[in-house]
């Protein structure tokens, strides 16, 4: 070997040695880190203004056969902003608190009708922080639906992840906001986002989310029932196992929707909206009746069926309507339609009060289900 | 055309859909983004046509030699040493700022200096690769990334939180006046073909352009444009961007892979992009090396016949990134490319110009010589 070899040789020894000096700078072991997996906001008790920040962490064990329940710890503290709490709290425990991992931000309730851009700057502010987490908010205080260890929860699980998202429960009465979108729809003019309201029972053994809540600008807000939960949920996010009772003439029918569809159009009198209209297709079968079937009478079921659903559909639009709430995003479908230099939001929001809604619903039953 | 050019092309265009061309292209979407975008597609695909067209006459030469050949002494030194440091700035930037994009992002607990090193360590072995291997390097981590890229880029446009309606509002912004700092922003991923100058040398074979290829290029190019300015809208929102500093690390952070080994899209879509910036900052690099190696170069430095003249650059490359990356702040950092962007114009003339007295010069040469 020459001499420019050994040399080579030597350089490459010395970068593997100086490898080992690599991993001591910066990486903190596991052991070394909490992970905080629910973050908690309240208004703040002891101060006028203010937050209470409560953290939900999940400790880490050593084995998932030791463990008969999931552990956690939890932390709140006071602070002027949010920032300022957690930066306190990572005094109070022995080690760094990591955020990446946080997945849940629940809002207590009341905080939504103040602004909210303040306390959501800090979650988009900070690069760790995920922006597909989920946002909901809670009744009657963060603090309290953080505390909730549900007795389903198994070990080394956190339920608070499992309800939304379709990752364990699918269910067309809860609501998936992230909180890109939150941000997004709440900062963006003609669209107002829905949040998920998470409730607890009286023993604090259940989480129960099944209602929402609509949030518009300057502090306006909507609960939307779970019924009608379920009916903006099935038409914007096209959530499945959807069913339904139609009640007529003494038959009563349970439909289990399974593909629904939405679209809507807006249609213009002299320059101004004047209509929405919402067609909606529904294709599914019928899961439960009183009486005896016909499969020949399908379209006679359908017809039932799709008064009683537009109906309940129409509720819903005239009590958004009322409050001049939009979560549907009429208004930014109505921005589209024409240039910029005509403002076309101003006239929007004019027209919105005075608007028609149209809906056209199409249903169809495949099938009566396995008997007639 | 040969596949080689196709790659310079499109991989400075996937590499930009990152970092500094979104931010300044959301920066003026109220302000004709629109028009501008198109108003660079235009120039860009005229602009890879006339350089293509320009080097046909010369195969297997690089532009310092024709320079050396064909023109002044003095013209030539000035005009070498414009184009090495405009190749430096551009490698230089773009590690800078993937530095901090890592520090914000993926090792937020890391020195900013060791992430550093390792990129430029990194680099700097791919810069003293001979030309030929650093092609043939480049055609493989292509094509082992494009595929992932294509998967990463369909699944943002796919995601079903993605909200359409926002992109066409954006769209209803379309009767504004093209703005020149938008212009130079988006023309900036579509030149990546003046990397020929140096590569130029190794590239034999079908060293030609027609209508065709022409097409590909426009389209390809306004596929990404459109890519990097609307599709980040969709999911941060319109009029409510214009504050956010990495808009498409924001975009791909709210993508979620439900089913994916890793649920955040984020990592991969960091990771793959990362590659692509290395193998796109080693061209510069190696561009920017090769032309100040015939701007100037020591005799001293070499030593019982290897030439030290390379890693004598590689140190100032060194040097210079790592004073500049320790100091700079992100804004600032978005500001000086910026200001590289808009002096773009002068760089294309430059580089046009003297290819045409290259052309000339190489006329009347030859007429001499058939004389």
């Amino acid at each position: 070997m020459g001499k420019v070899g050994r040399m080579k040789q030597w350089i490459l020894v010395l970068l593997l040695l100086s490898s080992t000096l690599l991993s001591a700078c910066a990486f903190k072991d596991i052991d070394r880190r909490l992970f905080v997996s629910v973050i908690g906001i309240d208004p703040a008790e002891k101060m006028e203004e203010g937050f209470k920040v409560t953290l939900k962490i999940a400790i880490p064990f050593g084995a998932i056969k030791e463990a008969s329940r999931p552990t956690f710890a939890y932390l709140s503290e006071e602070g002027e902003t949010i920032g300022e709490a957690i930066r306190m709290l990572e005094t109070h425990v022995d080690k760094v608190l990591e955020l990446g991992h946080m997945k849940t931000i629940v809002v207590n309730e009341e905080l939504l009708k103040g602004d909210l851009q303040e306390f959501m700057n800090y979650f988009v502010r900070r690069g760790d922080l995920q922006m597909i987490a989920y946002v909901t908010a809670a009744r009657p205080s963060a603090e309290t639906i953080l505390r909730v260890e549900p007795k389903t929860e198994a070990p080394a699980s956190i339920s608070f992840y499992n309800f939304f998202g379709g990752t364990g429960t699918e269910s067309p009465f809860i609501v998936t906001t992230y909180l890109f979108e939150f941000r997004r729809d709440y900062l963006g003019e003609g669209i107002d986002p829905v949040l998920p309201i998470m409730e607890t029972n009286e023993d604090q053994s259940e989480l129960i989310v099944n209602k929402s809540i609509v949030i518009g600008q300057k502090g306006k807000t909507l609960e939307l029932d779970p019924l009608l939960t379920k009916q903006y949920n099935s038409l914007v996010h096209n959530a499945s196992g959807f069913s339904y009772k139609v009640n007529k003439d003494g038959l009563q029918l349970l439909l289990n929707i399974d593909h629904i569809k939405m679209k809507f159009k807006i249609h213009s009198d002299n320059g101004k909206p004047s209509k929405v209209i919402m067609t909606i297709n529904k294709v599914g079968v019928i899961g439960e009746s009183n009486k005896l079937l016909s499969p020949k009478k399908l379209p006679y079921y359908d017809q039932l069926a799709e008064q009683t659903l537009s109906a309940k559909v129409r509720e819903l639009l005239h009590k958004l309507q009322e409050e001049q709430l939009d979560p549907f995003g009429f208004g930014l479908r109505y921005r589209t339609t024409k240039l910029h230099t005509s403002n076309p939001y101003k006239i929007w929001k004019e027209a919105y009060p005075e608007i028609d809604f149209d809906v056209v619903m199409k249903i169809n039953l495949k099938s009566t289900g396995v008997t007639e | 055309m040969n596949r080689f050019l196709y790659y310079f092309i499109i991989l400075n265009m996937i590499v930009n859909i990152v970092v500094e061309v979104p931010k300044i292209l959301i920066d003026y979407s109220h302000q004709g983004a629109i028009t501008s975008i198109i108003f660079a597609l235009i120039i860009g695909a005229s602009l890879t046509w006339i350089i293509i067209k320009l080097f046909r006459p010369f195969p297997g030469r690089s532009l310092p030699e024709l320079l050396e050949l064909y023109t002044p002494n003095w013209l030539n030194k000035l005009v070498l040493l414009y184009f090495s440091l405009n190749w430096f700035i551009a490698g230089s930037l773009s590690i800078t700022t993937f530095t901090l994009l890592l520090k914000r992002f993926l090792t937020p607990e890391m020195s900013s200096y060791i992430i550093l090193s390792s990129f430029v360590v990194l680099v700097s072995y791919g810069v003293l690769m001979k030309t030929r291997s650093l092609l043939n390097s480049m055609e493989i981590i292509m094509i082992l990334n494009i595929p992932i890229v294509v998967f990463l880029i369909a699944k943002v446009y796919l995601d079903e939180a993605m909200d359409w309606d926002y992109v066409k509002v954006a769209m209803t912004y379309v009767n504004n006046w093209p703005n020149y700092s938008a212009v130079t922003a988006a023309l900036y991923p579509l030149i990546g073909i003046v990397n020929i100058i140096i590569f130029n040398r190794y590239l034999i074979s079908k060293m030609d352009m027609r209508l065709k290829q022409l097409f590909i290029v426009f389209l390809t190019g306004a596929l990404i444009l459109f890519t990097t300015f609307f599709i980040p809208l969709g999911y941060i929102g319109f009029g409510i961007s214009e504050n956010i500093q990495y808009p498409w690390i924001l975009t791909s952070d709210s993508v979620r892979l439900k089913y994916g080994l890793i649920e955040r899209f984020i990592f991969i879509f960091l990771l793959i992009f990362l590659s692509l910036s290395f193998l796109n900052i080693t061209i510069h690099w190696h561009v920017a090396q090769k032309l100040f190696e015939a701007f100037y170069r020591s005799k001293k430095l070499i030593v019982k016949g290897k030439d030290l003249n390379p890693y004598l650059w590689l140190v100032l490359f060194w040097g210079i990134t790592f004073l500049v990356a320790g100091r700079m702040t992100e804004y600032q950092l978005f500001l000086l490319g910026k200001y590289f962007f808009n002096q773009q114009p002068l760089f294309l003339i430059v580089l046009i110009g003297s290819l045409m007295l290259i052309n000339r010069g190489a006329k009347k040469k030859w007429a001499k010589s058939a004389e």
